[in-house]
């Protein structure tokens, strides 16, 4: 029986405890303890508001309002008798009014109910015949409720009045209270604060276990987002995001006057930590004003990770670097997935890393060539175009795009077969920045006998490639030898750089077109080179390459100039050779899946050699997928080979395989680090045929350029945002957005600075920039659009003394509409037709103009027509001003005149007009805004 | 906590007593194995005191249980756009929806009144033509004051505290409301003086 | 051949541990019947005639049971097709009108239940106007006038549960009510006692609308999903759970307090 009663006994009590324990759990959460600290911080900064409020506030002020108030009130009580009575009275008065208008206003609403329900009677009557009896009483009832409203009317007037006599009596007390409390409002206020934001017992006890419901001062914070969706596989459910539970101080950045003073402080110093720190971009995210408010927008949206998480580890946090994982590990027990471990964490839900968070940015912002305000997933989507990553993996977005690599259709017309073998084997060997990845002797294929293999399978690509190729047209030979050394100067000079590097090695120079200093190891021919520099489209239609209109004699130097360029290492490199043993291997491989031995030996034997190696060259090409870049005879119709990326982003992390690599953590990111930087690296270890080995090549990646990808690839989700919650393009950004395609597509920013990109052959002409490409500020506003147009499709000379020509780019009509409509969206100018002399120049003040021109002494800069101005330096003149006329708007000329800087940053030309001021004050009364029209009116009569 | 060791204590005495008396009294009549009426009444006393804590813990835990932390409803405080947003004399019906409050300016100022009936808490409407708040279910009328004219609405509509935030928007909050019957409307933040 | 199938059934252990018993064709046989068959176990072995007389019982105890149990049966199979989740509530309703296989069965469960309120009113008027509230069966009134309350919180707890306007509306009007009780309503009487600022501490009001007996009942500050949630669950659970029970021991008391009270009740506890 004791027995009994002693278990009875011990597991009631272990009961209590357990069931103590579980409250205490479910009570005790780490969020409560941030926010304690957050609280300590607040108090803090209100102290310190106090602290200057104080300051601020005028004390003797408020003692003599306190003095006045005082005697005031004083002068209410005992010995001014009179003065108390007569309140007194007032007061009184009012409270009977009131209660008399209270009686008359019930009276007034329950005649009036009376009324209401009897008009209905009446109605009612009228309907059935027989109404006269009701609508006597009636007519009566509403005689009844005038009265009683003209009684209740009246009461208030009555009571308007008796609080008029008191309000009089008081009038200066309240004043006084009035000025007494405005000038007390702020420190009243902020004490109000800090005394919420102390812990006193009474808090603590709300605070309590159980008791937290009532009024804690610990509460999760969240926003609820019914619009934005969290994916649940198969089911889309709203967003809610708690991230501010913790992240307390995230939309209260430090507020500064223009001085840069502080005002309010914020959470942005240098000495705050997280969680509590204030979103590095506020005026973009977060804030109301911004645009993209906390409320509307949450954080998981751009962030990912589990919004409604309030545990850290639960939220998904991701480390930044290897520091920040180990001290995470310490912290909180973080612990990254491994080959070894299964994870607690939702690891399909891991936030961004910080320099990957634009990856979010693409959902909502599509359809444009560069997404604002994200520089690095910008760069990411750069590279993947650059690289030509869509060649093997289809991509929605960049489906359009044509082929990356030029055509292998009739290569043989420029280079020889043992280049283009030794090419293939290593492509960095001939040229270090190529973008032509390296597909031959990789990490799993770099034993010897791979190595033999490899060389079997180069000979056959190239032997198949050069059966297919077909001459497509011919070439004149250099009717001059040509000048090495003139070609160099002409080549420095005549805007080559603008596209094509010659260091043969720095991976930062413009990389446009390829790298030109070993050229002359590559082509095999002079006439080849010859007719490609004086008209690339002769031999590949498709090229982005321009015509600059080179001369035959400057298209012979130049050429000679290139032929000279060698690079000795790799001519003397061997070439590679397969064995025929090989080309019999590669076949038998490739045929076993569906033949069997004997058929297959019996087909070989029935098969020359070259034979052999064309089938096998064949196979190759299909499967590394050649044609992904480049057009190749016999391939017109082949799917690319690689993975669809469309939505890698949202791949789940079961389907990337870590194979036999162990080293890394298992999550999404390190995969494709390593899939970038070493991309047969998964086979480490594995057993595989050759052909079922991993055959994407390595493009020797770095390590930055391996995360902007990555910023790409995760920006690549099956995430849909409603449309209406997308940025929607105006059609004027659509405009733009065409034209800055076409801007990329050609290379423009290689030589001119437009829409915020700078130049690149800039770089050359740091020391003379007169003599640099034009700059292309507000180009829409300042020409004409049907000059612009034509100036597109055939440049003409504006700047004799340039060396650097703009090219030839034989843009199509619409191609040239498009860029002409780009650059006056990008300076909201209207496109409208016009004839083309609709501005008639007023002959008298042309000729006012024409004064102010020689006294200004613009031809000291400028060329008119075939006059230059003597004695200056080519990279000092300026435009010809006989153009002026058929090219610039009439609108423009006097706006560019008030302030060139304004419009063109970087200008020579001078300001005479600056601020409304004139230089010349005897002419057209001084007027600035005259003498400037005067000057456009001269400009647009010079004849051409 | 305590609770665990105390009986970790009452246990040791408990089983060192008949190791200690069990040799010597094995013939006695009066064996301490059988249970004494004393120990008897100890062990279940106690046993049951533990046992209802436990239960009357988990029945407050039930309770509890019923609050949840976490409220789906739109936050009680809003900012509702800048004052040169309103004209004087206009209702603003933008907040009823969301936050069930209706905006009104006239010429002292802003305030915010509740959209919830006094007299059973339907949401009335706002008649325009007829410049009354009109309750759909029982037929209460309320004046643009907010004030109850007709119906069986006992007493005026809410105001809710309104003032101006940092950024200087409309800032209303709804966990403070102000009651007309109580003389409260003359208080500071009943109405947004501009 | 016939005999001998009977007997192979009737000998077997199957039937043996189902029924007991021989045929009743003996008095042994008789009383093993009724000792032995659940359902004779619960019903009284009496039954007086005047019990069964419809003119002084009209039967409205034996009706309301009987609609409580058609609620039951109704009420489980429109759980198949209900889901108490605000995008889903109203157009299962809607479902059930336009294309659930026999989907009048939630016009049967809302007119049962308007009847059930009908007969349990009735009965209480039968069982005052017949005395049958008078010792020995006081205990058994209270019992029925808890189980009336029942009825009714079935009755408001459905309501809602079609989720359409009314219902809404209805629910926020009738829970409004909760308020108003006394310290644990927010503007019930002495609920503004309940405040530190009483004992001279922080004003901070224990008692408000987000902690008060509606928000409880409400699960929210007003008529929300959470509501929808909390009524469906007392509705199919908690009060379901409830009435049967207290229906038991009210049957039980039933027979114990002597049956159902009769005409001459207080003379047989004389003769007695």
């Amino acid at each position: 029986m004791d027995t009994v009663n002693a278990v009875f006994f011990f597991s009631s009590v272990a009961m209590v405890a357990v069931i103590a324990w579980m409250a205490w759990q479910d009570y005790d959460r780490d969020w409560k303890q941030y926010q304690r600290q957050f609280m300590k911080k607040e108090r803090q900064i209100a102290k310190w508001d106090m602290e200057q409020a104080k300051v601020k506030v005028d004390q003797e002020k408020i003692a003599q309002l306190e003095k006045d108030l005082a005697a005031e009130e004083e002068s209410f009580k005992f010995p001014n008798v009179g003065k108390w009575m007569e309140l007194h009275g007032a007061e009184e008065g009012a409270a009977n009014a009131e209660a008399q208008l209270e009686k008359k206003k019930t009276r007034m609403a329950e005649i009036k109910s009376h009324l209401d329900a009897m008009k209905y009677q009446v109605e009612e009557a009228r309907r059935h015949g027989a109404a006269q009896a009701v609508e006597k009483d009636y007519v009566k009832l509403a005689q009844d409720y005038l009265g009683a409203k003209e009684e209740f009317m009246q009461s208030e007037a009555g009571l308007k009045k008796a609080e008029a006599a008191v309000a009089a009596l008081t009038e200066r007390r309240d004043q006084l209270e009035k000025a007494l409390d405005h000038a007390r409002l702020e420190s009243k206020l902020l004490g109000a604060k800090i005394e919420k934001l102390t812990i006193t017992p009474t808090k603590l006890v709300l605070n309590a276990p159980i008791l937290d419901f009532i009024s804690p001062t610990f509460k999760i914070r969240q926003v609820v987002l019914p619009d934005l969706h969290d994916d649940y596989n198969f089911l889309e459910v709203g967003k809610v995001d708690r991230c501010q539970t913790c992240h307390l101080g995230i939309e209260k950045p430090s507020v500064k006057d223009a001085d840069g003073n502080i005002l309010k402080i914020g959470y942005d110093g240098a000495n705050i930590r997280e969680p509590f720190r204030t979103h590095p971009q506020p005026a973009l995210y977060v804030l109301s004003s911004s645009k993209h408010p906390l409320d509307k927008f949450g954080c998981s949206t751009c962030h990912r990770g589990v919004g409604h998480a309030v545990s850290f580890l639960d939220a998904g946090h991701i480390p930044q670097d290897v520091e920040q994982l180990a001290a995470w590990s310490k912290k909180y027990h973080y612990k990254p997935l491994d080959h070894e471990h299964l994870s607690d964490f939702l690891w399909d839900d891991m936030m961004h890393p910080n320099d990957m968070v634009e990856a979010s940015c693409l959902k909502c912002h599509q359809g444009m060539v560069e997404i604002p305000e994200a520089p690095r997933l910008n760069a990411g989507r750069r590279l993947f175009e650059d690289y030509g990553c869509y060649g093997c993996h289809k991509t929605a977005g960049f489906t359009d795009l044509r082929k990356p690599g030029p055509p292998l259709t009739h290569v043989e017309e420029k280079v020889s077969k043992d280049w283009v073998k030794k090419w293939l084997k290593n492509p960095k060997h001939f040229r270090p920045t190529t973008r032509m990845p390296r597909f031959f002797d990789l990490s799993n294929t770099s034993t010897p006998e791979d190595m033999k293999r490899s060389d079997a399978e180069i000979e056959a690509i190239a032997a198949y490639i050069f059966e297919r190729a077909r001459p497509q047209t011919t070439f004149d030979a250099p009717p001059f030898p040509g000048d090495a050394h003139r070609g160099k100067e002409l080549f420095e000079r005549v805007g080559c750089l603008g596209c094509h590097s010659m260091t043969a090695t720095d991976h930062t120079a413009t990389n446009f077109g390829p790298d030109l200093s070993a050229i002359g190891s590559k082509i095999k021919d002079r006439a080849w080179l010859y007719t490609w520099v004086k008209d690339p489209k002769r031999y590949f239609p498709n090229t982005k390459m321009p015509s600059l209109r080179l001369t035959d004699e400057e298209a012979s130097d130049i050429t000679a100039y290139l032929m000279s360029l060698k690079n000795d290492e790799f001519d003397r490199a061997p070439v590679p050779a397969g064995s025929d043993d090989e080309v019999d291997a590669i076949l038998r491989e490739a045929w076993s899946a569906k033949m069997t031995q004997a058929a297959i030996s019996e087909k070989l034997q029935g098969m020359t050699s070259k034979e052999k190696w064309l089938a096998a060259g064949e196979k190759m090409i299909g499967h590394y997928g050649c044609f992904g870049c480049h057009d190749v005879g016999g391939f017109e119709k082949a799917n690319p080979i690689g993975t669809e990326l469309t939505e890698e982003g949202s791949k789940d992390l079961d389907k990337l395989d870590f194979g036999g690599i162990h080293g890394i953590p298992h999550e999404r990111i390190s995969w494709f680090t390593q899939k970038l930087t070493d991309p047969r690296s998964f086979d480490e270890g594995k057993v595989k045929d050759r052909f079922d080995k991993l055959r994407m090549p390595n493009f020797d990646f770095t390590p930055d350029q391996a995360r902007l990808l990555i910023t790409h690839i995760q920006s690549l989700t099956k995430e849909k945002v409603r449309l209406d919650h997308q940025r929607q393009l105006s059609a004027r950004e659509q405009v733009i957005e065409k034209g800055r395609r076409m801007v990329r597509d050609h290379n423009c920013y290689g030589c001119h600075t437009v829409d915020g990109h700078t130049g690149g052959i800039r770089a050359y002409y740091q020391e003379d920039p007169g003599l640099a490409p034009p700059l292309l500020f507000g180009e829409g506003k300042k020409v004409q659009s049907y000059w612009l147009y034509e100036f597109l499709k055939s440049p003409a000379m504006i700047r004799p003394w340039l060396n650097v020509r703009m090219p030839t780019f034989g843009f199509t009509d619409e191609e040239a509409t498009a860029l002409v409509n780009y650059f006056q969206a990008l300076d909201d100018v209207q496109t409208v037709y016009r004839p083309k002399d609709f501005h008639k120049p007023d002959p008298q003040m042309a000729a006012v103009g024409r004064q102010m021109f020689m006294q200004l002494q613009c031809a000291k800069c400028h060329v008119v027509g075939s006059t230059a101005p003597p004695g200056r330096a080519a990279g000092d003149l300026a435009p010809d001003l006989s153009m002026a006329k058929t090219r610039l708007n009439p609108e423009w000329i006097p706006e560019w005149l008030e302030d060139p800087t304004k419009l063109m940053p970087g200008t020579r030309m001078p300001s005479f007009f600056a601020d409304g001021t004139s230089p010349l004050p005897a002419v057209l009364d001084g007027k600035s805004d005259a003498q400037r029209r005067a000057l456009r009116d001269y400009l647009l009569s010079i004849q051409n | 906590m305590a609770e665990p060791s105390q009986p970790q204590t009452v246990e040791t005495k408990a089983a060192a007593a008949p190791v200690q008396s069990s040799p010597p009294a094995a013939s006695t009549k009066d064996s301490p194995d059988k249970p004494t009426r004393r120990g008897f009444f100890k062990w279940l006393t106690g046993g049951w005191v533990a046992f209802t804590t436990g239960v009357g813990m988990m029945k407050i835990l039930t309770v509890r249980f019923l609050y949840p932390n976490v409220l789906f409803v739109p936050p009680s405080s809003f900012k509702a756009g800048y004052p040169a947003e309103y004209q004087i004399g206009q209702v603003d019906q933008r907040f009823k929806e969301k936050f069930g409050v209706w905006i009104v300016r006239n010429e002292e100022g802003f305030y915010a009144l509740s959209t919830t009936c006094t007299h059973l808490g339907c949401q009335p409407n706002w008649l325009e033509a007829e410049q009354k708040f009109k309750c759909p279910c029982h037929g209460s009328g309320f004046y643009v004051t907010g004030i109850n004219f007709e119906g069986p609405a006992p007493r005026p509509l809410e105001r809710y505290r309104i003032m101006l935030a940092d950024d200087g928007q409309i800032l209303v909050d709804k966990s403070k409301k102000y009651q007309f019957e109580l003389g409260q409307w003359k208080d500071a933040e009943a109405l947004l003086r501009v | 051949m016939w005999q001998k199938i009977k007997t192979h059934i009737s000998e077997s252990q199957v039937w043996k541990s189902v029924i007991r018993h021989g045929y009743p064709d003996t008095r042994r046989n008789r009383t093993l019947v009724v000792l032995s068959n659940f359902f004779l176990h619960l019903h009284p072995t009496k039954v007086p005639s005047h019990s069964l007389k419809l003119s002084y019982t009209w039967c409205m105890g034996g009706l309301t049971f009987f609609l409580f149990l058609v609620e039951t049966l109704t009420g489980v199979l429109l759980m198949f097709y209900y889901r108490p989740v605000g995008e889903y509530a109203y157009n299962d309703i809607l479902a059930l009108r336009e294309h659930v296989p026999l989907g009048i069965m939630r016009e049967i469960h809302r007119w049962g239940a308007h009847a059930m309120v009908i007969t349990v009113w009735l009965h209480m008027l039968r069982v005052f106007l017949t005395g049958s509230y008078k010792p020995p069966r006081e205990f058994n009134w209270g019992i029925g006038v808890v189980l009336l309350t029942l009825t009714l919180l079935l009755s408001f707890t459905g309501y809602l549960l079609p989720w359409d306007q009314l219902a809404i509306w209805a629910i926020t009007v009738g829970s409004n009510m909760a308020r108003a009780t006394p310290f644990v309503g927010h503007e019930g009487p002495g609920a503004k006692l309940l405040n530190p600022g009483m004992l001279g501490l922080e004003d901070v009001p224990l008692i408000h609308a987000t902690d008060d007996a509606r928000f409880v009942l409400l699960g929210g500050p007003f008529v929300g999903e959470a509501t929808l949630l909390r009524f469906y669950v007392l509705h199919c659970v908690f009060i379901p759970l409830a009435a049967a029970t207290l229906m038991a021991v009210h049957f039980w008391r039933v027979r114990k307090d002597g049956g159902i009270s009769t005409p001459t009740d207080d003379f047989s506890q004389k003769a007695l």
